[in-house]
């Protein structure tokens, strides 16, 4: 996620973002927190980084097909999630 | 040939005639003239198919849309054709392009305000909210524009599913848009 998204997710009136400059959809500019923002991003990394290290679906499944829901848990999802915990 | 002549003329073989002239400068310039059979080609009488000028131009701001309707992705360029017969050449390179949430990217290319052609119809689909960094689209377009004005080309994009975010130049990439002119 870029730093865009967030700003959409803060503010729903903005639809288009040149660099730093956000517009409505009548293309007037958006003033925004970028304290608020940036603190936003910081709070989801965590999001991403999880995504990124998690094993594939198709190993994921063949894992529980395997070894059972228990252990795939235990073995493929927690590390990520305590390796990475909620900002 | 020595001395100091300015200019020499040939004569047409039935009439007329055609004037060597040196331009009023200091120094001296040696024009050395092929050693093979053919007609020499002047910068008025360029062979079609010829380039006659490049334009190229960058841009690497971030640009999001979460609308359905199109908005400029700062990508442009403008040229001057010399002649209106004559074509130009646009080669677009959308970089950094990528999408946030259940939706796809859609682009096109534009002559003012005219569409020219569909840029991408459905990019960076990944049936699902996944983050999505696409790269690039590119294209190579021959447009006729009939003028001898000034001409602006330029891309736009839109999201396919309004409230969900498409960009272009993620991360800063260089977008570029070239234009030659081309000899009709």
């Amino acid at each position: 996620m870029n730093k865009h998204f967030f700003i959409f997710r803060l503010y729903p009136s903005v639809v288009t973002i040149r660099g730093d400059v956000a517009y409505d959809k009548d293309e007037q500019e958006v003033a925004y927190d970028l304290q608020a923002v940036e603190a936003l991003m910081a709070a989801e990394e965590y999001k991403d980084l999880r995504a990124k290290e998690y094993p594939a679906i198709a190993d994921q499944l063949d894992y529980i097909y395997h070894n059972g829901i228990d252990a795939w848990k235990e073995d493929m999802i927690d590390p990520v999630k305590n390796k990475y915990p909620k900002g | 040939m020595g001395g100091a002549m300015s200019s020499v003329t040939i004569s047409g073989d039935t009439s007329g005639s055609i004037i060597l002239q040196a331009p009023a400068v200091s120094g001296s310039t040696t024009l050395t003239l092929p050693t093979t059979t053919g007609t020499l080609v002047t910068s008025n009488a360029m062979p079609t198919g010829s380039v006659l000028q490049v334009v190229n131009a960058t841009y690497a701001v971030t640009t999001s849309n979460t609308s359905g309707s199109y908005v400029d992705s700062g990508l442009t360029a403008s040229i001057t054709p010399s002649s209106a017969s004559n074509k130009i050449l646009v080669i677009v390179n959308q970089l950094g392009c990528g999408k946030n949430g259940n939706t796809y990217m859609l682009a096109r290319l534009k002559r003012s305000s005219t569409v020219l052609a569909v840029l991408s119809g459905g990019s960076g689909y990944t049936n699902s909210t996944a983050s999505n960094n696409f790269g690039g689209l590119g294209m190579t377009w021959l447009d006729s524009p009939a003028t001898t004005s000034s001409t602006t080309y330029s891309t736009e994009f839109a999201t396919a599913v309004a409230t969900n975010q498409v960009y272009v130049q993620g991360n800063s990439e260089n977008s570029t848009i070239t234009l030659m002119e081309i000899k009709g």
